[in-house]
């Protein structure tokens, strides 16, 4: 379990974050989703460790706050939305970056299987800064893949906390990314991942939750949280939700009138 | 953005780091042999050498340039070579720029201005004081210096725990400054055999190595070599960015004031004996860096090998170039130094644009 409890972020006079309740569970995907400044990345950052924050976060049973950076390493990976890499480092190297150096021929093994599962393996030897965007965050995947992957003693569940991993991807490789957190969470490990499109969030997520001006908005499965009413009240514009037929996953079209309260911004 | 489109793919560079270990070290064992054979002294002494490994007896002119004169510089030349290398290697690694480098931060300016505080105004300390302190009175102060000027630096530059890396340096070119002005001061206060010193201090050189100081300088230095080697994991997350390496297990700031105190004590230390010797602690991590790549793993191991063959290699050039005088180093190493690194600047203009 990954609990964040009334987990409330200022930054000076600022309140990103007021008591926010959040639970994700093993072998799901939970995906944050709201508006551009609700909050998402801030209650991420919360649970990795990375913001104070006044509340607890609760990872595998363990208040975070009292463990140690590897101990947090050993139970979670973190792929961020930006990350920038100083000297010339080739993909591979990246890669190993996060791994504890045992006999290299694991590491290497390591390194190479997890770059072959965001299909980069071609590009192993390449420096990564050669990479395109949509390439480096991949190789950032496999990064944090091989971190999660690495064997560690206790067999508590490993956690990938994703911030927009989709974000600068084509179509094909956002749901090959999908396709490796889904499984990864089939295979009895923890996701969390902050999204902004909402119909990938439907198509993959086992739980969704929405947030609000630093508030939840909604908590439960797509189909419950996924409505009309919700989304426009979210985002400030309307939103239809259909659903395909059949498996019933929700998508959303969003619709052609803007809405009264943003016209009225806008003027 | 960046110009790397003229490198080619590189194959896997871990084995070829590795093997660099054995290389570096065979290179660094013929240049430490040719150092001591090598010199001013009238004669050269290959011969000298050549009874020591045949277990001939040396005859007394022999031994006393062999081993009061070339043995202490030789051991002298290696630990201050290491320590620029690795100091650099870290700071670079610390500020997430190729270009960092103790003497930019101002800490090799600080060690500076304590060995001159201490030859300029040494004179005037009660005379149990400077009989108490002896030798290490200059070493001392230079080692203060630059502890003394790494600690307001991270002062200055560390709120709330994190150490922002632009005002660190913009900090480091202020405390340069001030460093400079208070020891050009001085020098107007100093007598004639003062100034020589000081132009020793300016310029640098291991003409000054003594036994006394070797003694001095060498425990300090293997120690933050030794601790500095303990660093390639949490630098290497480090150029990820400092939320990364976080995230992948590196105590983030213990790491950084580690490294910070490797600095001070290795340039202290290194400066304290030597005076400033620029460039190898630039030029050594970025020729490592094309050869072998940047894993710091390697790297600082590999600089610590590397970095005294360069500073030998000088001080056999500054020793025998006008021979029976001598250059002072700093000047063989600028004039060997600054051109590699503008070819570098030219060549890789993509890896210092961060």
């Amino acid at each position: 379990m990954l609990e964040a409890r009334h987990i409330t972020v200022a930054f000076s006079k600022k309140t990103i974050l007021k008591s926010v309740d959040f639970t994700a569970k093993p072998g799901r995907v939970t995906a944050i989703v709201g508006p551009n400044g609700s909050g998402k990345t801030t209650l991420l950052r919360a649970m990795t460790g990375d913001v104070s924050h006044r509340g607890d976060v609760v990872l595998n049973g363990q208040d975070i706050a009292t463990m140690q950076a590897w101990e947090l390493a050993a139970q979670r990976g973190v792929l961020s939305q930006a990350t920038t890499l100083a000297f010339p480092f080739t993909v591979i190297e990246v890669v190993r970056i996060g791994l504890h150096s045992g006999t290299s021929g694991d590491v290497d093994r390591l390194a190479m299987q997890a770059l072959n599962r965001v299909s980069l393996g071609h590009y192993a030897n390449r420096f990564y800064q050669e990479l395109s965007g949509g390439e480096q965050q991949r190789a950032q995947l496999a990064r944090v893949l091989a971190q999660v992957w690495e064997p560690v003693l206790n067999g508590a569940p490993r956690w990938l906390l994703l911030d927009e991993p989709v974000a600068s991807l084509d179509i094909g490789h956002q749901l090959e990314v999908m396709d490796i957190a889904r499984s990864y969470a089939r295979s009895g490990g923890g996701v969390v991942a902050v999204m902004h499109d909402l119909n990938l969030t439907a198509l993959y997520a086992d739980a969704v939750t929405i947030l609000s001006e630093g508030t939840v908005q909604a908590q439960g499965t797509p189909a419950e949280v996924l409505t009309d009413e919700t989304l426009s009240a979210a985002y400030g514009c309307r939103l239809q939700v259909n659903k395909i037929p059949s498996p019933g996953v929700p998508f959303v079209l969003p619709h052609a009138a803007r809405s009264q309260t943003e016209a009225k911004v806008a003027s | 953005m960046l110009a790397v489109s003229d490198i080619s793919p590189p194959v896997d560079r871990s084995q070829t780091a590795r093997a660099a270990h054995l290389w570096l070290a065979l290179l660094l064992f013929s240049v430490s042999v040719a150092c001591l054979a090598v010199g001013a002294s009238g004669t050269s002494l290959w011969g000298a050498i050549g009874k020591l490994v045949t277990g001939k007896a040396l005859t007394q002119m022999e031994r006393v340039v062999l081993w009061d004169i070339r043995a202490p510089r030789l051991i002298v030349g290696i630990c201050v070579g290491a320590s620029l290398a690795v100091s650099g290697a870290v700071m670079q690694g610390l500020f997430r720029n190729p270009l960092a480098d103790p003497g930019l931060v101002g800490v090799s300016a600080g060690a500076g201005l304590g060995a001159i505080i201490a030859i300029v105004l040494g004179s005037f300390m009660p005379v149990w004081l400077l009989t108490m302190t002896g030798n290490y009175l200059v070493p001392f102060a230079a080692f203060l210096g630059g502890w003394g000027s790494t600690l307001i630096l991270y002062r200055m530059a560390t709120r709330g725990g994190r150490t922002s890396v632009a005002t660190m340096l913009l900090a480091g070119i202020a405390l340069g400054a001030l460093a400079g002005a208070v020891s050009g001061v001085l020098v107007y206060m100093a007598d004639d055999s003062q100034l020589r010193d000081l132009t020793f201090w300016g310029l640098g050189s291991l003409a000054g190595a003594t036994w006394t100081k070797a003694f001095v300088a060498t425990p300090i230095i293997l120690f933050a070599l030794l601790a500095a080697f303990t660093l390639g994991r949490g630098l290497n997350g480090l150029a990820l960015g400092e939320a990364t390496a976080h995230h992948i297990g590196i105590r983030v700031q213990r790491m950084k004031n580690t490294a910070i105190l490797i600095v001070a004590a290795a340039t202290g230390a290194a400066v304290s004996v030597s005076g400033g010797i620029g460039f190898i602690g630039i030029v050594v991590p970025h020729l490592l860096r094309l050869w072998t790549g940047p894993d710091h793993r390697a790297l600082l191991i590999n600089s610590a090998l590397l970095g005294p063959s360069l500073l030998l290699i000088a001080d056999v050039i500054s020793r025998v170039i006008i021979a029976p005088a001598e250059l002072p180093i700093g000047i063989v190493t600028a004039v060997l130094g600054a051109p590699v690194f503008l070819w570098i600047l030219l060549r890789r203009r993509g890896m210092v644009d961060l």
